[in-house]
């Protein structure tokens, strides 16, 4: 009972954030969803055997982490379906630009390599950089360098594609 | 000006996208270890049922051969000592830590990737030596020295044969191949990111 009430505490204060680092990290929703599903799957398990040894956010960020490195990208299946004599396409007009600004940065990010789009998604996360380089398990100096180049790239990505 | 702080302030658009609920996670979670739990009782059970078997043919049938009894000891050593092997693939990968920064995740991984090609390799060809070795000693009573027709002979051979070549050669390669492939394609993911994470 105990656990369950720490978990869903736990889980209410990070999920938002890590559902974020992984659609950062994979440009499909439903995958994203997956990964942060096997990540709480696994925080709930590990739990009761978490020593304490680093702060618990950097605990569940290393197992989301781990999460998306060690999951292998079933290939999709493809549903064909036969659309109705009356399809017609629908454009949503609700579709604002504040939205479509943010499906950008994704965009952008997702063209950056594999463990750059989830250092961003931490620094975008205002995460201090002391505890991303625990996280990622390299030394703050090689860190710092690190973020200012990607954060170069995705500036330079983001307004060159800009609402193309 | 294009700055980096227009990014972080476009970050902080909320994206609409439901989360699951707590409840359904620990449910997921409590699901997910009873079916590992049901797997690994599924496998313990077919174990035993081999030793039963196994114990059973050495009580109820007087062998008037030693050659059978060395046979049935083989088959014993080969079903318990594979196995155990798979067991400990099993624990290796359930005890790993899953909170472990990425060069020692691979680190992990290619240890398992090791043990696994070993086994795959050099352990799938031990224990097919050993259970044909098994069966060889086993059948020179029960087929060739037992009051057979020679058809039935012939038949029975060709069956075990048969069996034999389409587990080892087929069900048993493609599920290596498979098993190795995963394996492999996280090792080549860490790899990579672990030569990202240690440029610059």
């Amino acid at each position: 009972m105990e656990q369950s009430l720490v978990f869903t505490d736990l889980y209410h204060l990070h999920a938002p954030r890590i559902l974020k680092m992984c659609l950062a990290y994979t440009d499909d929703e439903a995958q994203a969803q997956d990964l942060l599903q096997e990540t709480f799957i696994k925080v709930w398990q590990h739990l009761p055997e978490f020593r304490g040894d680093a702060k618990i956010s950097t605990w569940i960020y290393r197992i989301a982490i781990n999460t998306c490195l060690t999951h292998i990208r079933s290939k999709k299946k493809f549903v064909y379906q036969i659309l109705p004599s009356s399809f017609e396409p629908v454009y949503d007009s609700t579709f604002d630009e504040k939205e479509q600004q943010l499906n950008q940065l994704y965009k952008a990010i997702h063209r950056l390599p594999e463990a750059d789009r989830l250092i961003i998604s931490m620094v975008l996360e205002e995460l201090p950089y002391d505890e991303i380089a625990e996280v990622m398990n390299i030394k703050e100096g090689n860190l710092r360098v690190k973020i200012h180049r990607i954060k170069q790239q995705l500036t330079t990505l983001f307004f060159s594609d800009e609402y193309i | 000006m294009n700055t980096f702080n227009q990014l972080e302030e476009v970050w902080k658009i909320p994206r609409k996208i439901t989360l699951p609920d707590a409840a359904e996670i620990i449910m997921m979670a409590t699901r997910e270890k009873n079916a590992l739990a049901n797997k690994i009782l599924l496998q313990v059970l077919m174990l035993m049922l081999a030793i039963v078997a196994i114990g059973y043919v050495l009580i109820d049938i007087h062998f008037l051969y030693v050659s059978s009894y060395i046979g049935l000891g083989l088959m014993f050593v080969c079903v318990v000592g594979f196995s155990l092997m798979r067991v400990r693939q099993v624990l290796f990968l359930t005890n790993a830590d899953i909170s472990a920064p990425p060069a020692y995740l691979l680190k992990n991984f290619t240890k398992f990737y090791e043990k696994q090609k070993w086994l795959n390799s050099t352990g799938i060809i031990v224990y097919t030596c050993m259970i044909n070795v098994a069966f060889a000693f086993y059948f020179y009573e029960m087929i060739i020295i037992a009051p057979l027709s020679s058809m039935w002979k012939v038949l029975i051979l060709m069956a075990y044969i048969t069996w034999m070549l389409i587990a080892t050669f087929y069900i048993g390669r493609r599920s290596v191949r498979k098993e190795q492939a995963k394996t492999m394609a996280v090792i080549q993911k860490l790899r990579h990111i672990k030569r990202i994470l240690e440029s610059d």
